[in-house]
């Protein structure tokens, strides 16, 4: 697989603070990475540092494995922390600025603004757009002259739900014409719906990195009930593959261990003639997962 | 290149606020040329300020009087790109920091050029007006035309300068005006024997068109006949264009060591 981005222990240090700290990763084409971490996490700084604005303390990073230069950023669309227009100047105008520096047609405007479905308000001034249209305006802009690779910093910050979710779908569409896309967001939904990569970060440093299946799932948890609740309660500790048992409500949860299955688990309870009301294998939610890594120590 | 003046012409078609200001600036400039024949000069060789070719000497040196006007647009020009976050965005979208400030030294020269055309464009048409005996159309006074452009670059690139420096406006402006009164003091009271005073920068861009009240001044002082330079000191637009070049470079040099 191609890299398209590589970071090498990067860090920004702050008078008071280090907003980025040793952070190493790699994106590969194709994926949409997600960077989740609550506010001022550092989240922008990495993006401001890739995206040439911001000085890094120290570290590397590689944009197409080559050496960083300005004009690699041309093939680079961008929306940093907030959308940045001239708000006296129509929306269109403030596109043909963009393109004009990235060398890309006028012609192009017209189809990214399609794209955002901003068509028919091209020529009103910046200053009347509602938040949502500032923000696909944004996106619109980073999408000029079919760039490569597209950041995305909390394209959805400060939304409604409306315009939460055409945000996503036009996230979600680009992705799937094979644009990399490094989305920044605290919100967990938010990379759990659209990411197929993340690295959960705070006070700057990577906690987890990975396949989001494979950082979200976890553990290997099953809620699993009988009518015979004490007999099922001793069978599953008899389990050969049994870690931990939890009583709920109305179920066990039951931790098997990694090299065990629930199939095993569930042959396993057949095969000892009890009666299962309910049994369903639950992947430990992100979002659990994300308060747990994320909580101060 | 071509690609960067059409962004900073888009930039400034579109904003009121230029087209204001510069407005203001044609007619006051046109009003004060118009009256500068009720001018007391105290000098014959100043006797018809709006003829050929004196008129080049006295445009140039009403319209200098005024050049706050177009400093101020500069600042709001440069302002703009930090209050809208639109530098953060040009380097984003892939400008490398030296490029944007050329670019936007381009809005400097953009500036200048407009109203040198105007300033010569008003000369010829108050010339024409004011009838008397044409001696000669663009006598060696015609040079004070290349004066006064340089002068515009460099007091604008000045501007320039601070509001890089400074980033908002309001503070920009502040700095810019309270330097005009820094630079009397240092030139009337620090500087008063040194000839260091005669290469302070607005000095030396000041020295780029005739000003009569101060050669009246010197004179008076040092008890000499007052002699007006009919023709630019092209030593002075020497020094004035490596203020313009030190001014530059000190932006290219900040906006480079900071983080956008
Ligand atoms: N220019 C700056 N000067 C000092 N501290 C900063 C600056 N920019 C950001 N920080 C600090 O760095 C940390 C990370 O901020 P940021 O990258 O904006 O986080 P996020 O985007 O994840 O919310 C925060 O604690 C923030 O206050
Ligand atoms: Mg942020």
């Amino acid at each position: 697989m191609d890299t398209i981005l590589k970071i090498d222990s990067l860090t920004k240090k702050y008078p008071s603070l280090f907003a980025v700290s040793q952070l190493s990763l790699s994106i590969d084409k194709g994926s949409v990475f997600g960077l989740l971490g609550p506010n001022g996490s550092g989240k922008t700084t990495t993006l401001g540092i890739i995206l040439g604005v911001t000085s890094a303390t120290s570290g590397n990073f590689s944009w197409f494995g080559k050496n960083n230069s300005s004009s690699d950023r041309k093939k680079i669309g961008a929306l940093l922390e907030t959308p940045n227009f001239y708000s006296y100047l129509s929306a269109k105008s403030n596109l043909k600025i963009s393109a004009k520096i990235k060398g890309v047609d006028y012609k192009d405007i017209d189809r990214v603004a399609e794209i955002v479905n901003l068509k028919d308000r091209l020529n009103d001034k910046f200053k009347t757009y509602s938040l949502g249209m500032k923000q696909r305006l944004a996106i619109a802009a980073a999408l000029l002259g079919k760039p490569e690779v597209l950041v995305l910093d909390e394209p959805t910050n400060g939304l409604d739900p409306q315009g939460i979710a055409e945000i996503r779908t036009v996230i979600q569409n680009i992705s799937k014409i094979g644009v990399t896309i490094i989305l920044a967001s605290h919100a967990l939904d938010e990379v759990e719906k659209v990411c197929s990569h993340v690295c959960v970060i705070k006070k700057g440093k990577s906690l987890i990195q990975g396949n989001v299946n494979d950082v979200l799932v976890g553990e290997n948890l099953i809620e699993v009930a009988s009518s015979e609740k004490e007999k099922l309660k001793e069978l599953a500790t008899t389990f050969s593959g049994f870690k931990t048992l939890k009583e709920e409500n109305y179920y066990l949860l039951v931790t098997l261990q990694d090299s065990s299955s629930s199939i095993e688990f569930s042959k396993y309870l057949i095969t000892n003639n009890i009666i299962i009301t309910h049994f369903v294998k639950r992947t430990k939610s992100l979002e659990e997962f994300f308060l747990e890594t994320t909580k101060d120590a | 290149m071509l690609d960067l003046i059409s962004i900073e012409y888009i930039k400034l078609k579109n904003n009121s606020s230029f087209w204001i200001i510069l407005v203001f600036y044609m007619l006051i400039s046109f009003y004060v040329v118009g009256k500068a024949d009720s001018l007391p000069t105290g000098s014959d060789v100043f006797a018809n300020p709006l003829q050929f070719p004196m008129i080049w000497l006295t445009s140039t040196y009403c319209a200098s009087f005024l050049v706050l006007f177009p400093s101020i647009l500069i600042i709001l020009n440069i302002g703009n790109e930090f209050k809208y976050k639109t530098a953060k965005q040009h380097v984003i979208d892939g400008l490398s920091k030296t490029t944007f400030i050329l670019s936007k030294f381009i809005s400097v020269c953009l500036i200048a050029t407009i109203i040198t055309i105007y300033v010569i464009l008003l000369s010829l048409f108050l010339g024409w007006q004011s009838g008397g005996e044409v001696q000669d159309f663009f006598g060696e006074q015609f040079s004070f035309i290349a004066g006064f452009y340089i002068q515009l670059i460099g007091v604008l690139s000045f501007a320039f300068f601070i509001s890089i420096l400074f980033k908002r406006t309001g503070i920009s402006i502040v700095v810019f005006v309270g330097y005009y009164f820094i630079e009397v003091i240092l030139y009337y009271l620090i500087f008063e024997d040194s000839p260091i005073r005669d290469y302070l920068p607005l000095e030396v861009f000041n020295s780029l068109t005739f000003s009569p009240i101060k050669d009246n001044l010197d004179s008076f002082s040092g008890l000499s006949i007052p002699e007006f330079k009919l023709s630019l000191n092209w030593f002075s637009a020497a020094i004035g264009a490596i203020y313009i070049a030190i001014c530059l470079s000190l932006s290219i040099l900040i906006f480079n060591r900071r983080d956008v």
